[in-house]
């Protein structure tokens, strides 16, 4: 049958093909398998990107996965960076609980797992997080804010932007908002709390609405940076979208840290941000994963204190906001393209 | 109109091909494979790979079913999710007076009876009311996948310990799932090959008039195969919530899809109808297993993984319709 | 003496082991009206597709107006000045008469179809055929009439020097028959030879020069229509053919009625038919076609609807659309079309032979199939209706010849042991020897009390099997025949009945 003779040597070139593009693995470099969830926002790739410079500075080989969002997919990367051997694991899963099942995959296996980014949620596994303590940071950008407020003297109107519920991360930081608000009820009263489910359409439908209700408003923080398009839209629509020094400038918070947040706070747009610092967070990880491997004992969760950065301190620590950096790549890049 | 007659050959290949053609085919895979990741062949991957092969055959044998009858069901991703949920809703709101056994069992029956459920509504719908089954399918795939959606509000539940040990467990190192889906191997073959209703299914896919006028039940017939495919979309999201622990709208992607037609074509299962055997099915849910598995090990990316299948896929049909033509 | 314009000079065409065209000549002069005639099967059909270039001849050669003439398509036919106007209406219903008058050469104007001069075009070719109506309305709103004058005013445009005509009348009113019959003498005054196929005797009497009559694919006659009468068509038509030998007929005793159907109508189809059917007796069915016999046991069966009538078996109402009931009360069913209807062309002979009865070989309680009993019932089949077959087992039925594959349909049902057995075409496309067997087992199968409804399309099979004939006609019951009464001639005279009364 010439048609079943061609269908065998079409497959078989074909993986041989790809199979040949792969790097043969060295035997005295250690490996670490990164696995990640996504790589669809900002965050996600410079983190990906810090990662990667981080293993190279190491001279260790990275093995890489992305799930692109389906949990049965990072499982399977999972279980095949057990079977090729990998010296360890950093994963940022897609939920808190679907990564139970590939922590106690590496636990059966003796491999090292180190979740980035997430609470996985409780569990009879070993692992380690590293995360931003995103209460305390929020609260921490909040209450900056809140103490500009209170120096204006003004009593002003809040609004939180709140992320998937399914995402603790998103909770902690809505209840690092209601912590810090809660310090400063003689300045503060929160007259809208919006859902976003971290989609830029809720987020723009549900600001507009907000600001319809209440067009007082002006306090907001937002739960993510990456929302700050939907944000800045709706605010235009209202006419509050002004800089510092406006009368009508609304104080605005946000959290990440990203490129954008980076560009609203040099233009004085943007008031202050969270800043995850996504560098401490990669190496922390990879040092997490290379002594767990060498048998040390270390905590359960390594705290991101992060940082608040603001228009105060921009300068000194832009540095450190990856946000920043991106940004400079970016412009760099835009500059070369220019041309002289 | 009378045709001058062939000599009937006594082991007739094209026949034997197209229902075995994935063998050497798989023979071939893990040899080229060698050399670069020899892990392949290492136990812990060969222990994934035969818990992937079971849950790919599982609902590749339901859509057999349905595929021999003539139709095809697209709506098996949302099934399996839609299982997983309502199995866990049960665990959700757990008889307190019953231990944590029962409830497990009772977990278990309402995410069967759900796949069983559904895979009635669409046979029905295909049967008596003679609606095209790509349609029937399709839309069961959108208002399953959002009636999943909508009563879960996006969330996500976890599953007791005791229920996750349906993929877990290994009874003298066997995992339970390879029994399981082995016994249903068993049984399908048996149903297919040597009943009553395995006769009927071939002789109505293969041509439902012919069938009507012999006086076969073409109706009923066609209505149980989709309670079958219903079943074994049951089973398998069984499979896949013990496996991650949770259950949710999101429990799979549609992409199952393509796997599992993939190794229903390449094991041999006609589009067309009347056509397939559990031998061949197994065989062809292999050889997708085992191209995702290699992918998986080669750690290439997921669009290359989708061209990777989508080609293979197109291949088997094609050759499915060219051996098809030459007859006709 | 002018040459003819069309000439044909031993025509063979075999389609398998059928010889459907024997060497057949016959010359039609310009300006000459040549009628062609005979009954279902006789070749009609497939010589005016062969001169039309839609089928090769196997041997013989044609030619037109004394070039060599062997068209490889349709359209090349065409080319040379032969249009076949067909039977069946070859027009796009979605769209306009224009358009569909115009498809093949669509006017163009930079690249764009002009549909002024499609109209006018058109309009020209509605005016030769003086059909008044809008070009531009779809074709799916004109009247079947309306569209075979559409279809021939089509094979005008092409300035044809020979139009063929399969049934034109078929579809059209007395007005329009009128027409076409001026239209027809226009041709000839034209020059046009028409070679005119119709199943109205008169018309083809009244309106021909000459007349062909072609039995069984041969030349039984040639002359001038006014020396031809019905009387002495019809025997033409159906004559005595010695391939054809019937079992000896043996007096049997035929009981209590078995089938009873009242009034089954289908509007269009069949109107108010009413039959008995008694064990042991076999009853034929004939007609033209078209007269709605298939119809009608397809109805009996309960395979299409009915809008009124019941059907009885042994006295108990059968439901109306129930195969799986008739099955199951001892009805059996042998469509003409054996391919699609009849069997399972890519399964095994024994699987085809068991499929009326496979809850006979599922023992309970799995109804497990017990592949040993069926293979054996099939081999005794086989050896008793003489199937020539290797492997029952694992020889597809596609792989049989058609007489085989006959044999394999009545096999299934004599398997079951049906007690009505209603057979539509039986020995359509079977070779000699084995329409021999199909009779042997019919006769059996009366002599062991079972009730036969024979379909058939050659009269000397009904009249050489049957013990009662049932004319059908336009789809009611003409005439019936006891077999005391059977006459070829006034059974062709009946079958052409209700057609015949349209005009006079």
């Amino acid at each position: 049958m010439g048609g079943f003779r061609a269908l065998d040597v079409v497959c078989i070139g074909w993986l041989i093909a790809a199979a040949a593009g792969c790097d043969a693995p060295r035997a005295d470099r250690l490996r670490l398998g990164v696995a990640f969830e996504t790589l669809q926002t900002e965050y996600w790739v410079a983190s990906y990107d810090a990662l990667a410079a981080e293993l190279q500075r190491q001279d260790i080989e990275m093995l890489e996965a992305i799930a692109d969002n389906d949990a049965n997919r990072q499982l399977d990367q999972i279980q095949a960076f057990i079977a090729r051997g990998v010296d360890g694991i950093v994963v940022s899963p897609k939920d808190a609980s679907t990564v139970i099942p590939m922590i106690k995959a590496a636990n059966r296996a003796g491999v090292p797992i180190v979740i980035y980014n997430r609470r996985p949620a409780p569990n009879d596994g070993q692992s380690v997080t590293v995360v931003a303590d995103n209460f305390e940071l929020t609260k921490a950008t909040v209450s900056y804010l809140a103490e500009q407020a209170r120096g204006q003297g003004k009593r002003r109107k809040a609004m939180i932007l709140i992320g998937d519920l399914g995402d603790r991360n998103a909770i902690d930081r809505r209840d690092g908002f209601e912590a810090a608000v809660g310090e400063y009820q003689d300045v503060l009263e929160v007259v809208a709390r919006v859902p976003t489910d971290w989609s830029q359409d809720k987020a723009l439908a549900g600001v507009t609405n907000a600001l319809q209700a209440h067009p007082d408003i002006d306090f907001i923080f937002t739960s993510s940076d990456f929302l700050l398009p939907s944000l800045v839209s709706a605010l235009k629509n209202a006419d509050k979208y002004h800089r510092t020094g406006d009368p009508r400038h609304v104080l605005l918070a946000g959290f990440d840290g990203d490129a954008l947040a980076y560009q609203m706070l040099v233009e004085g747009y943007l008031d202050a941000t969270g800043v995850q610092d996504v560098y401490f967070e990669c190496s922390a990880s990879v040092d997490a994963a290379l002594r767990m491997a060498r048998g040390e004992k270390i905590p359960a969760i390594v705290r991101d204190p992060g940082f608040v950065i603001h228009q105060g301190n921009l300068a000194e620590r832009k540095e450190q906001m990856w946000g920043a950096q991106v940004f400079a790549k970016a412009s760099r890049g835009q500059a070369a393209s220019n041309g002289p | 109109m009378d045709r001058d007659v062939p000599p009937v050959k006594r082991f007739d290949w094209r026949r034997a091909g197209s229902q075995a053609r994935a063998v050497p085919l798989i023979a071939l895979l893990i040899a080229c494979l060698l050399p670069w990741r020899p892990e392949i062949l290492s136990l812990y991957n060969l222990e994934s790979l035969a818990l992937a092969i079971a849950l790919l055959f599982v609902l590749a044998m339901g859509q057999s079913f349905v595929m021999i009858s003539g139709g095809i069901d697209l709506s098996q991703p949302a099934v399996i999710s839609a299982c997983g949920v309502a199995g866990a809703f049960c665990f959700a709101a757990p008889d307190p007076s019953a231990g944590a056994g029962s409830s497990v069992v009772l977990g278990l029956t309402v995410m069967l009876c759900t796949g069983i459920v559904v895979g009635a509504a669409q046979g029905l719908a295909v049967a008596y009311l003679r609606l095209p089954p790509l349609l029937v399918s399709l839309a069961t795939l959108m208002v399953v996948g959002g009636g999943t959606l909508w009563a879960t509000q996006s969330n996500r539940y976890e599953l007791p310990g005791e229920f996750t040990r349906i993929w877990y467990a290994r009874p003298a190192g066997v995992p339970i799932p390879l029994l399981i889906v082995a016994a249903v191997a068993v049984v399908a073959h048996f149903a297919l090959a040597h009943t009553l209703f395995g006769r009927r299914l071939y002789a109505v896919g293969q041509n439902a008039t012919v069938a009507r006028i012999a006086g076969l039940p073409v109706e009923r017939t066609i209505a149980s195969s989709y309670v079958v495919c219903g079943f074994c979309s049951g089973l398998a999201g069984v499979f896949y919530s013990a496996r991650l622990y949770t259950a949710s709208a999101e429990l799979v992607e549609n992409d199952v899809l393509l796997d599992c037609i993939a190794a229903a074509v390449i094991g041999g299962v006609s589009l067309s109808g009347g056509k397939g055997k559990v031998t061949g099915v197994l065989a062809g849910a292999v050889f997708v297993a085992l191209v995702g598995n290699a992918l998986n090990l080669l750690g290439l990316r997921y669009w290359h993984v989708l061209i990777a299948k989508g080609t293979v896929i197109l291949l088997a049909v094609a050759l499915d319709a060219a051996g098809r033509s030459r007859r006709a | 003496m002018s040459t003819p314009t069309l000439e044909l000079a031993g025509i063979e065409k075999r389609f398998g082991e059928h010889r459907a065209v024997r060497a057949v000549s016959l010359a039609c002069e310009p300006g000459e009206i040549l009628g062609l005639v005979g009954e279902n099967g006789a070749g009609k059909s497939t010589l005016l597709n062969i001169i039309g270039g839609v089928l090769r001849a196997d041997a013989g050669a044609m030619r037109l107006a004394g070039q060599s003439y062997a068209p490889s398509n349709a359209a090349s036919a065409l080319a040379a000045g032969v249009a076949f106007v067909h039977q069946e209406l070859n027009l796009f219903a979605n769209l306009s008469v224009a358009e569909n008058l115009s498809l093949s050469a669509l006017p163009t104007r930079g690249g764009l179809i002009c549909r002024r001069r499609m109209r006018e075009r058109a309009a020209e070719a509605l005016c030769a055929v003086e059909l008044n109506l809008d070009p531009t309305l779809p074709v799916a709103s004109l009247s079947p009439g309306e569209r075979q004058l559409v279809e021939i005013a089509k094979a005008l445009m092409s300035r044809p020097r020979v139009l063929l005509l399969d049934e034109p009348t078929s579809s059209l009113t007395e007005r329009e028959t009128q027409l076409l019959t001026e239209l027809m003498q226009r041709w000839k005054r034209e020059g046009i030879a028409v070679v005119y196929v119709s199943h109205q005797l008169e018309h083809v009497l009244r309106h021909c020069d000459r007349l062909v009559v072609l039995r069984d694919g041969a030349v039984q006659a040639v002359g001038a229509a006014r020396e031809f009468d019905i009387a002495r068509l019809i025997p033409l038509m159906v004559g005595r053919s010695l391939d054809h030998q019937f079992p000896p007929r043996t007096p049997r005793r035929m009981g209590p009625p078995v089938l009873e159907a009242r009034g089954l109508s289908r509007a269009g189809v069949v109107r108010n038919v009413s039959l008995q059917l008694r064990q042991g007796e076999i009853l034929g069915i004939a007609g033209l076609m078209g007269a709605g016999r298939s119809e009608l046991a397809r109805m009996i069966f309960g395979l299409d609807a009915r809008d009124a009538g019941e059907v009885f078996i042994g006295g108990q109402r059968l439901p109306p659309r129930s195969p799986r009931a008739s099955v199951a009360r001892g009805l059996a069913f042998a469509s003409e079309d054996r391919r699609h209807e009849g069997l399972l062309l890519d399964a095994t002979i024994a699987d085809n032979m068991s499929l009326a009865s496979l809850e006979r070989f599922a023992t309970s309680p799995l109804r497990r199939i017990d592949h040993q009993r069926i293979a054996a019932a099939a081999d005794e089949l086989v050896s008793r209706l003489s199937i020539s077959c290797r492997d029952v087992r694992r020889q597809a039925v596609r792989t049989l010849s058609g007489g085989n594959q006959q044999k394999v349909v009545l096999a299934r049902w004599l398997m079951r042991d049906a007690q009505v057995l209603l057979l539509d075409e039986p020995t359509r496309g079977v070779d000699v020897g084995s329409r021999q067997h199909v009779y042997e087992l019919i006769r059996q199968a009366a002599a062991r009390g079972a009730g036969v409804l024979l379909i058939s399309s050659e009269i000397e099979e009904l009249l050489g099997m049957c013990d009662r004939i049932l004319v059908l006609s336009a789809g009611a019951v003409q005439a019936e025949f006891e077999r005391e009464d059977f006459n070829r001639d006034t059974l062709m005279a009946a079958a052409f009945a209700a057609v015949r009364g349209r005009y006079s």
